[in-house]
């Protein structure tokens, strides 16, 4: 593989001033509390930003380069903060290919040629639609895609200029604008509020007056969500590929919830669940007060969610509260909100599970997994007050990926193991505490929402019979 | 050159050297599921086919693709 020619890393300063330029502000790029509800679990940063800073940078190196025609591959999300790489994997006298990287795994492919790619946009040429310029983006629905089409405004020349000068020098600051338009279209327009942009092949001819790109979806896939999009305008002509994610998941009302736990079960335990403002952990909150336990909920950064769980409970007729806790931060300090001890706890605190495959091991994704998984988990046992009893009981969720390898698993799987061993050593160390341990199968949250179709089960058919166990116990 | 290994090296971007009928997501570095898409995509494209969620789940390796295919009645594979 070719060496690193440019490094960048973008910080939210960097997505703030492209989404301006842009006009894509959906929340998958600037809004750390809904980017958390999806796959990615953060921010990310614009694919076409990481594009155009790449084409940017070759075009500077290279100031004779022809580039009539352009593709691009988002492979992998690129995180804020977290450097990217530019390598040349390998150069003709008509063609260019990069990848940029980061922490060795391809986050986007790059080809630049001097060939025009005599690709047609029918469908977007004959739209007519005036340009949108809506300030949030749209919702759509899988059944809206296939017919969907219209304009967006582009970027004014100067600004464009003053943010790729070496690209606008070479194929022109239009173009550059008709190429920062795709993201506006698929952030913004089409899927909108729920999608993932991974793939652009654009050529560049004619001049194609107008500050505007038209766009068309011409066709549809709905096994995986995807839609192929045309844009033309601005001397520019694209195939785009984006897919409609799948919305934050769910979990099921108090209500129904209520149907399948005996009211009384858990009458008066005092449960925490770390981690309870979605998936697993809002589950097992909404199971203990269905049987007449009362869960305290903490959260991370989903404050808004973990007051959603709550006022369910509530009114449905139970108990519930909420507090912050950081499952990175130390301990003690942050366990003032608990006025009576919980008898036991469910420790559900993760960050986003799914790493890339770039090599066999990664020490910092590790060291990330095993302070959530392992230093978090023992503080916070160790230091929580115990009922008068002296008696805890604690549920620590392990994976199945422990029983068969699965692909970009490996340190999440090795510090689910470490936590595993962990648990043994707890129980013996600490008098009183007990630990139920389970190898979860996949469960479908926003965590593993993919887009891809997988098997997985429903949060809170794996948990009825966990939390039973555990509270059984007690 | 065998047409579903060129489909599959063309698509994942690698030397078609490198894969066989062995070659799977396990042990082939560019084939993430965004590539299980993209190899699709291809391999429709290629053979003239349409292929289900279900016979897609079993394209885990390209002998598996090559076996999918073989059911569906599609020639020179």
């Amino acid at each position: 593989m070719g060496s690193i020619v440019a490094q960048r890393t973008f910080d939210i300063g960097d997505q703030r001033a492209f989404a301006q330029l842009s006009g894509d502000v959906n929340p998958l790029h600037m809004d750390p509390a809904l980017a958390r509800r999806s796959q990615t679990g953060d921010v990310v940063v614009h694919g076409m930003h990481i594009a155009l800073w790449a084409l940017d940078v070759l075009c500077r190196k290279s100031p004779g380069l022809h580039v009539n025609s352009f593709r691009a591959c988002f492979t992998s999300p690129l995180r804020i903060n977290e450097r990217a790489d530019l390598k040349i994997v390998s150069q003709s006298s008509h063609e260019t290919k990069v990848d940029i990287e980061a922490a060795g795994a391809v986050v986007c492919e790059l080809a630049l040629s001097s060939v025009v790619d005599p690709l047609a946009t029918p469908l977007a040429d004959a739209v007519t639609a005036k340009p949108e310029n809506r300030d949030k983006p749209v919702e759509l629905l899988p059944e809206q895609l296939p017919s969907r089409r219209g304009a967006v405004s582009l970027a004014e020349s100067d600004a464009c200029i003053a943010a790729f000068p070496a690209l606008c020098t070479t194929i022109g600051a239009p173009r550059v604008a008709g190429l920062i338009g795709t993201t506006r279209v698929v952030g913004m327009e089409c899927p909108g509020l729920f999608s993932l942009y991974s793939k652009i092949g654009a050529t560049f001819h004619g001049d194609d007056a107008g500050n505007r790109l038209r766009f068309a979806v011409a066709r549809y896939d709905s096994r995986f969500r995807c839609a192929r999009i045309e844009v033309a305008g601005a001397g520019v002509r694209a195939s785009l590929e984006a897919f409609l994610r799948l919305p934050p998941i769910a979990q099921p009302t108090m209500r129904e919830v209520a149907e399948r736990v005996r009211p009384d079960v858990f009458a008066g335990q005092r449960v925490l669940i770390v981690g309870g403002s979605r998936g697993l952990g809002e589950a097992t909150a909404k199971i203990i007060a269905a049987g007449g336990g009362v869960p305290m909920v903490t959260y991370a950064r989903g404050r808004t969610d973990a007051q959603r769980v709550a006022e369910d409970i509530c009114s449905w007729g139970a108990i519930c509260t909420i507090a912050p806790y950081d499952a990175r931060a130390p301990a003690q300090p942050q366990l003032g909100f608990i006025e009576a001890p919980p008898a036991s706890l469910y420790y559900f605190a993760t960050g986003p599970i799914f790493a890339r495959a770039a090599s066999p091991y990664d020490p910092d994704a590790l060291h990330e997994f095993m302070t959530i998984y392992v230093e978090g988990f023992a503080t916070l046992c160790a230091t929580m007050p115990r009922p008068p009893s002296g008696r805890m009981r604690a549920f620590y969720p392990s994976t199945a990926a422990l029983d068969s390898w699965v692909r970009g698993f490996g340190e999440y799987a090795m510090a689910k193991a470490a936590g595993e061993l962990l648990c043994r050593h707890l129980e013996r160390s600490l008098p009183g505490l007990s630990i139920v341990v389970k190898r979860l199968p996949r469960v479908l949250t926003d965590l593993t929402a993919t887009v891809i179709p997988a098997d997985a089960e429903t949060a809170i058919d794996v948990m009825i019979p966990i939390v039973a166990e555990t509270q059984h116990a007690l | 050159m065998d047409l579903l290994i060129k489909v599959f090296a063309d698509t994942l971007g690698v030397d078609p050297a490198t894969l066989s009928d062995d070659s799977s997501p396990d042990n082939t570095v560019r084939w993430d599921s965004l590539r299980s898409m993209h190899l699709v995509a291809a391999i429709e494209d290629a053979f003239s086919t349409e292929l289900s969620t279900a016979e897609i789940m079993r394209m885990r390796s390209i002998g598996l693709a090559r076996s999918v295919l073989r059911k569906k009645g599609v020639l020179d594979i």
